[in-house]
């Protein structure tokens, strides 16, 4: 059993719904059902008041772009005012030299991250549009020549695998990064408009693994990922190895792949309460009209949300004869719902079966 | 040890930090953050007691006096259990002696 905070400690906040760039695989825009509209600064300067009297710790500041907002530094000196921390998730191309002094300043950021899919404008640009490049370098340099904790989030995607070793090259042993992180495209918002071409086929996909792993073993530590195809890598492995073993992973063989819902929530430009952005339409309430503990903690739908983590794999039909049940967690609630149109349901999304069905139907094999 | 921390006594009287946060966390105990570093500490029951007086701008007599009034058993070396934490707080920030935030 997970027990919930008793406020959540974390808040993901998407404070505009504009963006500087059009990237292919973005997960943010196009949802279906999702207004794009975004809150005035008195409307967000209330909400870290609020949030500060819950005692929410961290503010993550993301978008759309979140340097688009003229008024980001207000909004920013309100959570410092209201003794908490913040990170930005950017695209870099608004990040001077002068705004990095400004995030220092502060005292307060934790983390910046900046988007960066290759170590060179081909790569990079491929995605997420031309002229992109350069100013999304520029910004990984000044954030990190100016002491900031900057980080690097590649999407991995199948214009850019065998650009990876050069992307850990420039940016662990040139720039001097601690680490960087990989993911890569999910089933959600642009991807329905523009289709699967933004995807890595399954040989792709493979490639990444095996590309990311070699990488992993040569910079110990400092490439990561949560999600993607390092991230499932290391899964399967720890996958098979308890398969080989015939024994279960401790806490899996349920729905348990969304941990982060008992301890950190989100919060849509439109001021909608919802359980993480992945899940841009599960509408919890509204801030000014809802109070944030009240949603966190007697929100039906979101309690009954967090019910998944109790509901066994082998309940569900596709899940049935999975060597990998009692290891599995089910995966992304995010691209349940985006894909089956039930976020308490396995995803197809990440499910190592799937993907060792596709892998042999290209005369393929995972291990 | 600094020199803020040694010199805490029974009759200092101390201030917590405004910008520390207290997030308590069922029965269990609480963490302490400090936001501008970003350092969390845990805190038992008997720590959270202790923080929550010290809000009160309380010595450190007074603090183990109302310990004393709030538990039935107290341990025979509480005052220096006491004396010792408040020292820890003191050392990570959390805490000042009057006299310190005067000077």
């Amino acid at each position: 059993m997970i027990d919930l905070m008793s406020t959540p400690r974390f808040l993901d906040l998407e404070i505009t719904c504009r963006c500087n760039a059009r990237c292919r695989y973005c997960y943010y825009m196009n949802n279906e059902g999702v207004p794009y509209e975004e809150l005035a600064t008195e409307r967000w300067l209330a909400l870290f008041e609020e949030a500060g009297n819950a005692r929410v710790m961290e503010i993550c500041l993301a978008g759309g772009e979140p340097f688009m907002r003229k008024d980001l530094f207000e909004l920013i000196d309100g959570i410092v005012r209201n003794r908490m921390r913040f990170q930005v998730l950017t695209n870099g191309h608004l990040v001077t030299r002068d705004v990095a002094r400004r995030l220092k300043q502060t005292g307060r950021l934790s983390r910046i991250q900046v988007s960066l899919d290759g170590s060179k404008p081909e790569t990079h640009e491929s995605m997420r549009g031309k002229g992109s490049f350069a100013p999304a370098l520029n910004a990984v340099q000044v954030l990190h020549e100016e002491g900031l904790p900057v980080s690097v989030r590649v999407t991995v995607h199948g214009q850019n695998v065998e650009d990876l070793p050069e992307v850990a090259e420039l940016l662990l042993e040139e720039i001097g990064l601690p680490s960087f992180s990989t993911n890569a495209a999910s089933s959600l918002g642009t991807r329905t408009k523009y289709g699967d071409d933004v995807f890595l086929t399954p040989a792709m996909r493979l490639r990444a693994m095996h590309v990311l792993a070699e990488l992993q073993d040569k910079y110990p530590g400092r490439v990561r990922a949560a999600a993607g195809p390092l991230a499932e890598w290391n899964m399967y492995l720890e996958m098979e190895e308890a398969r080989r073993r015939g024994e279960g992973i401790p806490g899996h063989g349920k729905l348990v792949g969304c941990g982060c819902i008992f301890f950190r929530m989100s919060i849509r430009p439109d001021g909608a309460y919802i359980p993480c952005v992945m899940l841009p339409q599960m509408v919890l309430g509204y801030i000014g009209q809802d109070s944030l503990e009240e949603v966190w903690r007697n929100s039906e739908q979101f309690n009954a949300f967090r019910e998944r983590i109790h509901m066994a794999l082998d309940s569900f039909e596709e899940c049935q004869g999975c060597e990998y049940l009692e290891c599995c967690t089910g995966n992304c609630a995010g691209t349940s719902l985006s894909l089956l149109g039930d976020a308490s349901r396995p995803s197809p999304e990440g499910c190592i079966r799937r993907f060792k069905e596709a892998l042999a139907a290209e005369g393929l094999s995972l291990w | 040890m600094d020199a803020a921390a040694m010199n805490v006594s029974m009759e200092t009287r101390l201030l917590v930090n405004p910008n520390m946060v207290l997030r308590e966390e069922g029965d269990e105990g609480a963490i302490l953050f400090d936001p501008d570093s970003g350092a969390v500490r845990v805190l038992n029951s008997t720590a959270v007691a202790v923080w929550k007086l010290l809000e009160q701008e309380r010595t450190v007599q007074e603090i183990f006096e109302e310990l004393r009034y709030q538990f039935e058993d107290v341990d025979a070396d509480a005052e220096e259990q006491v004396i010792e934490l408040v020292q820890r707080l003191v050392r990570i920030g959390a805490v000042g002696t009057v006299g310190e935030l005067l000077r």
